[in-house]
């Protein structure tokens, strides 16, 4: 339901990040989330399909690692991510 | 092709102006109450209800008022006298810390040391955004089945206070308060848990004291 807010914020660290280490091409997005995230991967890959557009993440989509360790309110972490 | 590591929480950018708010307050000597739940599980009654206690000193408690639309819920605080600021998302479903800074930076803080936060009705995308609140309180109500512990339990398992609320209806329902409870401390083993009819008044007196204790 709050996939909108959670993809706005995980373009904004890869856009960073992808500055950062000087990737023009991002192809692949690995978030990490707990078991109670309530993230779900096609609602948040509608919303990346948005607003990715005229970025380096163009070519990119995101996919969501689960992981049962991850408990308390911070649920999901932008792991790695593929690029050139 | 690089694979690069980046390992940062993606609500970091929330959660760092939730930590702030969070801290600030706390050199202010104010505390700051997330009322979490449902909606129509009777969040603003039970505020409506607890706040018009004479106990409590309602000059020094102050109210954000979370809702999509309308100014209702400020109103309804407005005339028990508590001092209230409505934030609208105009849709979205959730507080994040962005807004409620805004509404703390609007509000007249002299003399209040309880903030409470009437949150918008979800139980979802609420429990996943930290707004700088140091407590978390979820009202639940019997009509509301007594299985939504399970079905959503990052809200059950972060709150520091379960309220549930509509007890006078529960003999017309089959929800299994037993089973509510069992639940409910299954995911959060520390959580309190306390039962009430909040239009009547009735139960409230553990809230009542968690607002007079500072």
């Amino acid at each position: 339901m709050h996939e909108g807010s959670v993809c706005r914020e995980i373009v904004d660290i890869v856009t960073e990040a992808a500055a950062l280490n000087e990737i023009s091409k991002v192809y692949e997005i690995v978030v990490l989330v707990g078991e109670y995230s309530c993230v779900n991967e096609s609602q948040l890959n509608f919303y990346f399909d948005i607003m990715k557009r005229d970025t380096c993440m163009e070519q990119a989509y995101i996919r969501l690692e689960k992981d049962y360790s991850i408990t308390g309110t911070t649920q999901m972490y932008v792991k790695t991510f593929r690029g050139e | 092709m690089k694979t690069i590591t980046v390992n940062r929480n993606v609500l970091s950018k929330n959660d760092e102006i939730a930590e702030k708010i969070r801290g600030e307050l706390a050199a202010k000597g104010i505390r700051m109450i997330n009322f979490l739940g449902t909606p129509g599980s009777g969040k603003t009654t039970v505020l409506e209800n607890v706040l018009a206690n004479p106990e409590l000193d309602k000059s020094r408690i102050a109210v954000i008022e979370g809702d999509l639309f309308t100014d209702l819920d400020a109103q309804r605080m407005a005339e028990i006298g508590i001092r209230t600021i409505q934030l609208n998302t105009e849709g979205a479903c959730h507080l994040e810390a962005d807004m409620v800074e805004k509404g703390l930076a609007e509000l007249d803080l002299d003399g209040i040391d309880t903030i409470i936060v009437d949150n918008i009705g979800n139980l979802v995308c609420t429990a996943a955004f930290q707004i700088g609140a140091h407590m978390r309180v979820c009202v639940a109500s019997t009509t509301e089945g007594n299985d939504k512990p399970l079905k959503y339990p990052n809200m059950f398992a972060t709150a520091d206070v379960v309220l549930l609320n509509k007890m006078d209806l529960a003999p017309y329902t089959n929800f299994d308060v037993d089973r509510f409870v069992s639940d409910v401390k299954k995911l959060n083993p520390n959580v309190e848990i306390h039962l009430c009819t909040a239009y009547k008044n009735e139960g409230l007196e553990p809230v009542v004291k968690l607002f007079a204790n500072k």
